[in-house]
C-alpha cells in the first residue's frame, strides 16, 4: 500500500518535470555512426544545445560534449594543435578572430550549401571570411540600458538616449535623493572598464588604429571626449565604482540602490527573478544611449558561432549536422528566452528589446582586429589611473598608447 | 655510509628536484631571454558577420608548406626584463621639467620636485606593484607572528573538551580556497554589504571599502591576515605542545607573572618557529595575488605577481611573464638573505 503510493508519487513528479522542460526535437538525421567531439562554454543555452546534439546520439554515433568554464584557453590551444581533440566548437568573437588569425579554422562553404534548404540556414547566421564561411553564428549579445521605470516616471525624467540625457537624469535623480547610485557600470580596471571605454568611444566616431594598419591613433580629441564623460558618470557612480564588475552592478540593480545602468542582456532577466531580485517587474531595457545625438548606440554587438577546426579527426559531416541540429528552428524555438537567437522572430520577449533597440541604433560590432586585445589590455590600467586620479586625461592616453605600441612590437605587428 | 647507500637515499629527492625546480626555472629563464611571435603579412580581406560586413586591411598568418603557421624567434637577451622594469619610463620620470607646479604653476622646491619623481615613478606598474607588495609583507608579518602567537596561547589555555572545535574553526580560513575567499570578504564589504551596513548602524558612517588604493590595500591587508594567521596558528601552537612544563613551573616558583613567563621562558622554547613561520610568510607575502585579483585588479593596490598574471593574460606575451616572474623570485631572495643568514649562524654555533 505504502510502497504503490510512493512510486505513484515518484512517476508523477517525472511526468510534470518532463513536461515542464522544454520539449526537444528528434534528431533530424539518421544512418550515421563514429564519434564527434564537441566543446562548448558551460551556460544554460549551451546546456540545451547540448541536449540537441546528444539526442542524435545512436545507431552507432557517439556524441561526446564537453562544456567548459575556460573555452578561449581551451579552444585556442585544442585548434592550434596538429590534430585537433574537438571537431566542433562553440567560440565567442574573440576567439573567432584569433582563430582566423592563427589559420586554426576550416572552410565549411560546400556543407552550408549542401544542407542549406533542409535546415533553412539563415543569411545572418554566416560568418564568411572572403568567399568561404568559417563558422555558424545562433545568438547576440551586447551591454545595453537598464532603467528604473518607476523612478523615471514618478520624476519625470525620460528614457535618456544619449549620454548628456543620462547625466541630467543623473543629477535629477541624485538632487531629489531618489536613489543611492543613480548610475552604474561596470568599471573595474581590466577587460571591463576597457570595453566600457570602447562603447563609448566608438560612438564618439573615435579610431583605435589608422587604416589598414596596426598604429594606434585612439590619442584623439574623441578620447578625451570619451575619458570626460567617464569621468563625469563616476560621479554620479558609487564611490566603489572602479572595485565593480558585471556581478556587482547586477547586485545593485537587483537592491534598488541604482536607477540607471549598462549591462549585459544575458542578465536582463535576472532583475525578474525574485529570489534574488527587490525589483520585479520595475525594471526596462532600452538601446544603449549615443555619445550624442544621431550617434550610434554607444555599445558593441558580440555573437557566439561554431566552428571546424582544420585538423580533425572525427568525420566533417556528421559533425556538421550535429551542429545543424543544434542550430535548428526547433531547437531555438523550445527555449527562446535562454539567448538571443539569431534566427527572427523567436526572443521577442520584453527581455530583448534593449538588444532590438541598440542594433537598430546602430550599434557597431566588437572590433575584430588582432591586436585590438592589445589595446584593451593597456587602456584598461591607464583609464582607471585617470578615473581615480592619479594621470591626467592626456598622461593616461600617451601612457596606454606607449604600452601598446610596445606590446605591438613584441608581438611583431609594429615594426 | 656507503656511497651506493648514500646514493640510493639521495637520488629520488635529486631527480624531482631536477624534475620540478631546476627544469622549469631553466625554461623560465630561457623564455625571458627570447620573444616569438606568429608571422603575419598584410592582406585586405571582406568579412560577413551576424552584426556587419568589413572590409579592411588586416594581418594574415604565413603558412609554410604543410599549413602551419609560421613563427618568428627572435634572441632578446635583457630586453624583456628592461621592458617589466619599465626603464624608459623611469628615464621620463627623471628627465621631466619640475621646476613649477604641472597644475598652479607656482615654483617647487627640492622636496617637492622629489616627490613628483617619485610619484611619476609609483605610477609606472613594475614600480607600484613593488612597492605595495612591500608594504604588504612589511605589514602583514609582524600581524601574522602576534596575531598568530595570541590564538594559540588562547587554545592552549581553554579547557580540554572546547580545543577540537576552537582549533576547527581557526583553520577554516586557512583551508578554504584563496579566490572564494577573496570574493567572501569582498561582498562583506561592498556598497550595502553586511559589514558596511553594521558599521554604519555602528555610526561610522557609511564607507567605501574599494574607494581608493589606501581603502583597497586595506582590505587586501586584512584579507591577507584572516588567510594567514590560522597558519602561524597552529605552528605555533604545536610548538607550545612541547615546552618543558618544569621550566614554566620553576619560573612561577621563583615569582614571575603569567606575562614574564611567556616572554622569557616560552617565546626563546619557540624561536625557532617563529623564524620559520616568517620565512614561510615573506616568500608567501611577496607572492600576493589572488585578493588583488578580485578586489582590485591593480588598481593603485597592486602586486608583482598580478604583474606577471597582465602579462600573461592581458598581453599574451609569456616572454615578459616570464622575466616578471625571475625578478619576483630575485626580490624574495633578497628579502630572505637576512633570515638566511642568521640561520645559518645559529647552524654553526650549534655545532
Amino acid at each position: 500500500m505504502h510502497r504503490v503510493s510512493l512510486s505513484a508519487l515518484v512517476s508523477g513528479a517525472a511526468l510534470t518535470l518532463l513536461m515542464a522542460g522544454p520539449a526537444l526535437a528528434d534528431c533530424g538525421f539518421t544512418g550515421r555512426t563514429g564519434t564527434v567531439n564537441v566543446l562548448a562554454n558551460s551556460f544554460p543555452v549551451l546546456d540545451h544545445m547540448a541536449a540537441a546534439m546528444k539526442a542524435c546520439a545512436k545507431d552507432g554515433l557517439t556524441v561526446n560534449v564537453k562544456l567548459t568554464s575556460q573555452l578561449k584557453e581551451e579552444v585556442e590551444q585544442a585548434f592550434g594543435s596538429g590534430a585537433s581533440p574537438f571537431d566542433l566548437a562553440q567560440v565567442g568573437t574573440g576567439s573567432f578572430t584569433n582563430l582566423a588569425a592563427n589559420g586554426s579554422l576550416q572552410p565549411i562553404t560546400d556543407l552550408v550549401l549542401k544542407y542549406k534548404a533542409k535546415y533553412d540556414i539563415q543569411y545572418p547566421m554566416l560568418i564568411t571570411i572572403g568567399k568561404e564561411v568559417y563558422g555558424i553564428a545562433f545568438q547576440t549579445n551586447l551591454q545595453h540600458l537598464f532603467y528604473r521605470k518607476d523612478l523615471l516616471e514618478q520624476h519625470n525624467i525620460p528614457v535618456p538616449k544619449t549620454y548628456s540625457e543620462v547625466l541630467a537624469a543623473a543629477k535629477k535623480l541624485k538632487e531629489v535623493g531618489a536613489v543611492e547610485n543613480p548610475f552604474s557600470a561596470a568599471y573595474k580596471p581590466g577587460w571591463d572598464l576597457a570595453n566600457e571605454f570602447t562603447n563609448i568611444y566608438l560612438s564618439e566616431g573615435g579610431k583605435f588604429f589608422a587604416d589598414g594598419s596596426a598604429e594606434p591613433k585612439f590619442q584623439s580629441p574623441e578620447a578625451l571626449k570619451t575619458l570626460a564623460t567617464m569621468k563625469d558618470l563616476v560621479g554620479y557612480m558609487s564611490p566603489n565604482a572602479l572595485g565593480l564588475a558585471t556581478g556587482d552592478v547586477t547586485t545593485a540593480f537587483q537592491q534598488g540602490t541604482t536607477a540607471l545602468g549598462i549591462l549585459w542582456a544575458t542578465r536582463a532577466a535576472a532583475m525578474d527573478d525574485a529570489k534574488v531580485s527587490k525589483v520585479v517587474g520595475k525594471v526596462g531595457f532600452a538601446a544603449a544611449p549615443a555619445a550624442d545625438i544621431g550617434a550610434p548606440a554607444a555599445t558593441t554587438q558580440f555573437w557566439d558561432a561554431f566552428v571546424m577546426p582544420r585538423s580533425m579527426k572525427g568525420d566533417r559531416e556528421t559533425a556538421f549536422l550535429l551542429l545543424m541540429e543544434a542550430t535548428k528552428l526547433e531547437t531555438m524555438k523550445a527555449a527562446p528566452d535562454l539567448a538571443n537567437w539569431l534566427r527572427p522572430g523567436i526572443s521577442v520577449s520584453q527581455y530583448a528589446k534593449g538588444v532590438q533597440e541598440s542594433v537598430a541604433a546602430q550599434a557597431p560590432s566588437f572590433p575584430t582586429e588582432p591586436y585590438f586585445s592589445l589595446v584593451l589590455a593597456a587602456l584598461g590600467q591607464q583609464v582607471g589611473d585617470y578615473l581615480a586620479g592619479r594621470k591626467t586625461a592626456e598622461q593616461a592616453l600617451s601612457e596606454a598608447t606607449r604600452a601598446y605600441t610596445q606590446s605591438a612590437k613584441e608581438k611583431g605587428y609594429l615594426k | 655510509m656507503r656511497l651506493k647507500t648514500l646514493i640510493g637515499f639521495v637520488l629520488p629527492s635529486v631527480v624531482a628536484m631536477i624534475l620540478l625546480i631546476a627544469l622549469p626555472l631553466v625554461g623560465v629563464i630561457g623564455l625571458s631571454l627570447w620573444n616569438s611571435y606568429t608571422k603575419t603579412e598584410m592582406v585586405r580581406v571582406e568579412q560577413s558577420t551576424p552584426t556587419g560586413k568589413i572590409i579592411r586591411t588586416q594581418p594574415r598568418p604565413v603558412l609554410d608548406e604543410t599549413g602551419k603557421p609560421v613563427k618568428v624567434w627572435e634572441f632578446y637577451g635583457l630586453k624583456n626584463f628592461l621592458s617589466v622594469l619599465d626603464v624608459d619610463g623611469m628615464e621620463r620620470a627623471f628627465a621631466a621639467d619640475r621646476s613649477t607646479n604641472p597644475v598652479t604653476g607656482a615654483p617647487q622646491s627640492w622636496p617637492e620636485r622629489m616627490g613628483g619623481v617619485w610619484g611619476d615613478i609609483a605610477n609606472l606598474s613594475f614600480w607600484g606593484a613593488l612597492s605595495f607588495t612591500l608594504i604588504y609583507t612589511a605589514i602583514t608579518t609582524p600581524l601574522v607572528l602576534i596575531f598568530g602567537f595570541l590564538i594559540a596561547l588562547g587554545v592552549h589555555a581553554v579547557v580540554k573538551p572546547l580545543k577540537g572545535p576552537l582549533i576547527f574553526a581557526s583553520l577554516l580560513p586557512f583551508v578554504i580556497t584563496p579566490v572564494v575567499g577573496a570574493l567572501s570578504i569582498k561582498w562583506l564589504f561592498l556598497d550595502n554589504a553586511v559589514i558596511t551596513v553594521m558599521l554604519q548602524s555602528l555610526g561610522f558612517g557609511k564607507i567605501y571599502f574599494l574607494q581608493n588604493a589606501f581603502t583597497t590595500g586595506f582590505l587586501v591587508i586584512l584579507y591577507g591576515l584572516w588567510h594567514v594567521v590560522p597558519f602561524a596558528f597552529i605552528v605555533l601552537y604545536a610548538g607550545l605542545q612541547t615546552v618543558p612544563q618544569d621550566a614554566v613551573e620553576a619560573a612561577v616558583v621563583d615569582g614571575a607573572s603569567r606575562w614574564q613567563s611567556v616572554r622569557y621562558v616560552i617565546m626563546p622554547h619557540l624561536a625557532p618557529l617563529f623564524s620559520f613561520v616568517t620565512l614561510i610568510h615573506i616568500m608567501d607575502a611577496y607572492r600576493v595575488f589572488e585578493p588583488i585579483l578580485v578586489f582590485s585588479a591593480g588598481q593603485g593596490a597592486s602586486s608583482l605577481q598580478y604583474l606577471t598574471y597582465y602579462l600573461l593574460n592581458g598581453e599574451q606575451n609569456f616572454h615578459k611573464a616570464s622575466a616578471a616572474a625571475l625578478l619576483t623570485v630575485v626580490g624574495i631572495l633578497l628579502l630572505l638573505i637576512p633570515l638566511i643568514l642568521r640561520t645559518w649562524r645559529t647552524h654553526r654555533e650549534g655545532a
